[in-house]
Order: structure tokens, then sequence, then C-alpha cells
């Protein structure tokens, strides 16, 4: 018998493996054990090696899932922290508008007490040295403010207008060294002038040596100086000295703390002596 | 030797797949790794290693990743190793071109004789998307020139290696 050429060969060996796997297509189709058997047995063969494959498969999926959440957590942190910085700053504001508002009921309640001729301002910087005590608010000649106005704000006395630009105005304050206003002990009624010391307490000067002045006395404008009206809080009585020749040494702590100044009032009319209540800061207490 | 050699190539192929399949099955939906050692024995080795080979790796991918009727990947890759064989006997398919273009016609035959065998075994066969189909195509294309450019290099630098020992 001649040998076949290899072409043939390969032809033979074609239809031998496609009529061998068409047999078992129709084994399989039908159900048959012989098919089944030839497929339990490749994959019972093979599943070791594919075992590890889907574990190696699994794994780096895992491996990629957790670097992929990895980096949408930290992208997802970046953002929290972000949204957390705004909610602080809002926060912040929130809180400083719940302080402020209390301030300015006051003042909107001072300055409806007030003479009608009065403007708020806000304060926009303080120059608080040893030898300078002033502060400048908002407000200029374009609002009506000129030099030698009384400023107040809830609790007393703050200074008066030294000068007035167009939108600013600078104010000196009660403890200014050059700054003096008229002052009464407001449950006896003795009167002397309040004078600045810088950074030292006010002190009342030309009270009498056995006039009648105690610890923790009120001290209120008298009006009597002819720019601020009277009764508005000065300060409290906290030293009495006897030994000053014939005058007492009084000093006065301050109505207004200077450097917790946020708003003011500036008063636009002169109010000459009318006694003016609403600046009290609480009506002698 | 030999066959030693193409059984591991194919158990490697299947471990490939499998593992492709549980990373990314939306990828391994357009890359049929088992392929490859069809291809490359059908091109590099002859047509009746082709068919053996491509007899072997369709019924290895019916046992694990085709449910259904058994038998019809092996008829296709038994198939598709033959015509790649004789396609190799009769065209110097050394380019990196031509085996883009052997790994092309792989693909394209695989998907059109899987689509005429489900309609003659009355199969549900998936919807045609040319689209699709050629995508297919074109990664098995590259993913063909590639591994013979890679596994061509490898044994150049092992005869080389070979070579240098025998001399030394």
């Amino acid at each position: 018998m001649p040998a076949l050429n290899p072409t043939r060969q390969n032809a033979l060996i074609l239809v031998a493996l496609l009529f061998g796997q068409l047999l078992l297509m129709a084994g399989s189709a039908r159900g048959d054990r012989d098919a089944n058997m030839l497929e339990t047995g490749l994959m019972r063969a093979t599943r070791p090696l594919v075992g590890v494959a889907s574990g190696a498969g699994d794994a780096l999926r895992g491996a990629f899932t957790g670097v992929r959440r990895l980096l949408g957590a930290h992208a997802e942190n970046e953002q929290l922290r972000v949204r957390v910085r705004q909610l602080e700053t809002e926060l912040a504001q929130t809180r400083e508008q719940v302080l402020e508002n209390p301030r300015l009921r006051r003042l909107l309640g001072m300055r409806e007490t007030l003479a009608p001729q009065s403007i708020g301002a806000s304060v926009v910087t303080a120059i608080l040295t040893d030898q300078d005590k002033l502060i400048v608010i908002d407000r200029g000649t374009a609002d009506g403010v000129h030099a030698d106005l009384p400023v107040i704000a809830w609790g007393g006395a703050v200074g008066r207008v030294v000068s007035a630009g167009t939108h600013l105005a600078k104010v000196r304050l009660l403890d200014d060294p050059s700054s003096r206003i008229a002052g009464v002990v407001q449950r006896s009624r003795v009167e002397g002038m309040v004078h600045g010391r810088g950074d030292e307490p006010l002190e009342m000067r030309y009270v009498p040596r056995f006039s009648d002045v105690m610890l923790e006395d009120r001290v209120v404008t008298s009006g009597r100086e002819g720019v601020f009206p009277r009764g508005v809080g000065i300060g409290t009585v906290g030293f009495v000295g006897d030994d000053a020749g014939i005058s007492k040494q009084v000093r006065l702590r301050p109505a207004v703390d200077p450097h917790a100044l946020e708003e003011v009032l500036v008063l636009l009319e002169p109010v000459g002596s009318r006694l003016l209540d609403a600046a009290d800061g609480g009506g002698g207490s | 030797m030999k066959l030693l050699r193409a059984i591991a190539a194919l158990l490697l192929c299947l471990m490939l797949q499998e593992a492709l399949a549980r990373l990314a099955p939306a990828a391994a939906r357009h890359l049929d790794l088992m392929m490859l050692p069809v291809v490359w024995y059908a091109f590099a080795r002859s047509q009746r290693a082709g068919m053996l080979v491509g007899c072997a790796a369709g019924l290895l991918e019916d046992a694990w990743f085709h449910v259904g009727v058994f038998g019809l990947n092996g008829f296709k890759k038994t198939l598709l190793g033959w015509a790649l064989g004789g396609l190799a006997s009769r065209f110097e398919l050394t380019r990196s071109w031509a085996r883009f273009l052997g790994g092309v016609l792989a693909s394209l035959g695989d998907s059109g004789l899987e689509l005429v065998l489900r309609r003659l075994l009355e199969e549900q066969a998936p919807p045609v998307r040319p689209q699709e189909l050629l995508l297919r195509a074109g990664i098995m294309g590259l993913l063909v020139a590639a591994s013979f450019l890679i596994v061509e290099r490898g044994l150049r630098r092992d005869r080389l290696d070979a070579g240098l020992a025998r001399r030394a």
C-alpha cells in the first residue's frame, strides 16, 4: 500500500477529528454519558491549574478594587476636608453673627432712644499705643461726621471725633492721655474731670477731698463740656485715695473696653445736657 | 518534548484566560487566549500540529468556558488550525503584519464558524455586532503579532546563550 502524502494525511486526520467531535456534539446534545465523561475528565485534570489561575485573578481583582477604593477614599477625604473647612468658616461666621446680633440690637435700641440724628459706625482699625488711643470708624463727612462729635457704644462713652475724612473718621478714646471729659458720680452727684492716662486707669480729677466717693461708684458724663450728653457711662470707681492735697485721688475702670469695640454710634447733633439713659449700659447696674 | 511544550502552552493559555475572566470579565469577552497556541502551532510548526492543538484547545475551552453542546469549540478550532496551517504552508507568514492578518482571519473565522455551527445545531446564537467582531479580530491580530515577537526574541536569546556556552 503506497504511503499517503502529508496533505492527504492531514486531511484524513482532520476528517477523523471533526467526525469525532461531531459525535461528541451529538452525544452532548443528547446528554450522552461518554461526552460528559470527557468533559468532566478534562475539567478534573486541569482543575488545580484553573483553580490557581482563578485565585490569582480574584486576588488581582481584589487588589485593583482595593487600590481603586483607596484612591476614591483619598479623593473623598479631600472633598470632605474642604467641606469641613467650609462648614467651619460658616460656623465661625454664624457665631460672629450671633454675637454681633445682640450688640447691634442694643445699638439700634440706643439709637431709637437717642436723638434721631445719630449714625452707627463700624470700627475699621484701632491705634492703641501708650501715647495714642484712637479708633478709626467707617463714617466721615459724607455721613455728617465731623470733629468734636461724641461717640458712644453700648456700655458708655467711647470718645470724640478728632478728625474726619470723607468716609473715615478718627475718634480719640477716653483713655487717650490728651482726653478730658466732665463726669459725675452717679450716686452722690460729685463732679470732676476725667483724664485719660494711656494704659493706666482713667483718673477723675478735681474731686473735693471730703466728697462722697466710694469704690464701685458709677461715674457718668455730666454734659458740662458741651460735647457728651448727660448720663453716659464713663467708668466705675476702682481706687479712692485721700492723700492728694485738696483733692481726692479717684481712679476709674472704663465702662467700655476699647479693645473690644466693633460698632459705635456717632451722635450727629448737639445733645447738650440732655439725659441719655439708653447709652447707660443698663442704668446703673 | 514537543508534546509537553504544546501541553504547557495550552495550560498556560487556559490559566491566563481563566485569570483574565476573573480579573476583567468584560475584557475577556474580546480576548480569546485559547486561540493563541492554535495560531502559533499552525504558523510556526505544521498544519497537523495546528489541527491537534486546535482540537485540544477547543475542547478545553468547551469544558471550562462554554455552556451548551460540548465539542463546538473543539470543532471550530480544529478546522481553524487546519486552515491556518494550510495558509502558512502556502504563504510566507514571517512578517509581523502577516501574522497580524493571520490573527485577524483566525478571529473572524472563529466567529463565523460559531455562528454557522450554532445555526446548524439550532442553538441560540448571540447577536452579531460588526464593530465588536472587528475589535476582537484587531485585538487577536495584535496579540498574535506581539506573542510571535516576544517568543522569537526569547528563543533567539536562548540560542545565542547556548552558542556562547558551546564556544566557551
